[in-house]
């Protein structure tokens, strides 16, 4: 081709390039940049466009492969039939050289169309991972949020609940008691407040309450037993005034009573002691929440009166002394066993359970020692 | 042991009775009130929300085909 024909296709072609000297390099490099920069700006503004023609990911796949393979040739038949030298120093003729750039430019263009759509792509569909992660996490923060205060609130429930029923069943005692004392008229004797009766009300409340805290799980299988003892100081020592376990109010062991060592037991200045004593001498409350374990152990107090006999019956208990604000050691006792394995935990769901079963008791219980005294002073006077 | 008279067997056993109805009815009438109370705060949690903003959206971004 030779250069005059060259200028006047470049001049056809709107390349500026025909005021310049043929053997300069510029105008090519000038050209090439205009298309370039016209192509980059053509592929950006309508990349969105663009983008969904490429399809999808094995489509572009193809695609590229294509243009890496069409560019592989034209390289390849570039080097073997382009005098490059001449090219580059501008001597071979200006639309030659000017189509070569174009042709160079126009598949540069073409790859990094490519690029730049496949690198929007990337960059929308990370975003959209990102927000869509963001999303997920914050909602299942809010979900764990969402259950750990529901779940709260049902324990905040059924504490209130349990506080409720513990004050409704022992004033309903309450009324129970006034109910015989209007029925005993006012002319009746001292006798008639009959504290043994309202002690044994109180006993039989609390296993009341007990049993459905040990057994509140257990609707259709064998309900666990539960036996509640009321011990009282009574001179230098500790002795059962009252017991229930749902069906006798005699369910103590009589070992208390008959056999000397365990009578030593119950006696405080013995040196000898046993659970009941324990929370007795010190105001604290026992947790045994496996009795077989305890009892091999010579630094807790409690201990079998008949291993025997109780080591089936007796797995757990709990001994809580009977303190009202004023009250001094020793003090009276309720003792808690169950045959329910390592029930009396103590923790601390537990232990502010049975707290306010003992505080409705032990106000009630100081009364009704308050009558037996009254009774006494009567009778003696 | 204090001077009180000791109850027989079916004095005990009457006198559970009656605790064991008491506490049934005390258990019935809290479970009543539980109710009506959680159904008062379920309310008052389900207006607390209402008010609440929203939460945040689903992001809208353009789909882009792969």
């Amino acid at each position: 081709m030779n250069p005059q024909g060259g200028q006047q296709s470049a001049v056809v072609a709107g390349v500026v390039a025909t005021a310049t000297p043929p053997h300069s390099f510029f105008p090519q490099l000038f050209a090439a940049l205009v298309i370039s920069l016209i192509g980059f700006g053509l592929v950006i503004r309508y990349r969105e466009r663009i983008v969904p023609l490429l399809g999808t990911r094995p489509r572009r796949m193809f695609w590229e492969v294509g243009v890496i393979g069409s560019l592989g040739a034209l390289m390849a038949i570039m080097l073997e039939a382009v005098d490059w030298k001449s090219v580059l120093l501008g001597t071979k003729g200006v639309l030659d050289t000017v189509l070569l750039w174009a042709m160079a430019v126009d598949l540069g263009g073409i790859v990094t169309a490519q690029v730049l759509a496949v690198a929007h792509a990337d960059f929308i569909e990370s975003k959209k991972k990102d927000a869509e992660e963001r999303w997920a996490r914050e909602r299942a923060r809010w979900e764990r949020d969402r259950v750990a205060a529901e779940a709260e609130l049902d324990g905040v429930r059924e504490q209130r609940d349990f506080a409720a029923t513990v004050n409704e069943a022992f004033l309903r005692v309450v009324s129970r008691k006034r109910e015989r004392l209007r029925t005993a008229g006012s002319e009746a004797p001292f006798v008639a407040l009959k504290p043994e009766v309202q002690y044994q009300a109180l006993v039989s409340a609390c296993w009341e309450i007990v049993e459905k805290l040990v057994n509140e799980s257990r609707q259709r299988e064998a309900k666990h037993r539960v036996r509640v003892t009321y011990f009282r100081i009574v001179g230098n020592r500790l002795a059962v005034s009252h017991c229930w376990d749902g069906t006798a109010g005699d369910c103590f062991s009589r070992l208390i009573e008959t056999d000397p060592l365990v009578r030593a037991r119950f006696d405080l200045d013995s040196g000898e002691t046993c659970l009941a004593l324990a929370a007795a001498k010190t105001g604290t409350i026992y947790w045994v929440k496996d009795a077989a374990s305890d009892a091999k152990k010579s630094t807790r107090p409690f201990v079998y009166f008949d291993e025997q006999t109780e080591r089936d019956e007796l797995k757990s208990i709990v001994a809580l002394p009977i303190k009202v604000s004023g009250d001094g050691a020793p003090y009276d006792v309720i003792t808690i066993d169950t045959d329910c394995e390592e029930y009396f935990h103590g923790d601390t769901s537990q232990a502010d359970q049975l707290g306010i079963v003992i505080r409705n008791l032990a106000h009630r219980l100081q009364l009704e020692k308050a009558v037996e005294a009254a009774i006494r002073e009567n009778r003696d006077a | 042991m204090p001077e009180i008279r000791r109850l027989t067997p079916s004095e005990i056993s009457a006198i559970s009775l009656e605790v064991r109805e008491d506490y049934q009815a005390a258990a019935e009438e809290v479970r009543q009130l539980g109710l009506r109370l959680d159904e008062q705060s379920r309310a008052k949690g389900r207006a607390a929300a209402e008010r609440l903003p929203a939460p945040p959206p689903v992001p809208r971004v353009r789909q882009v085909p792969r």
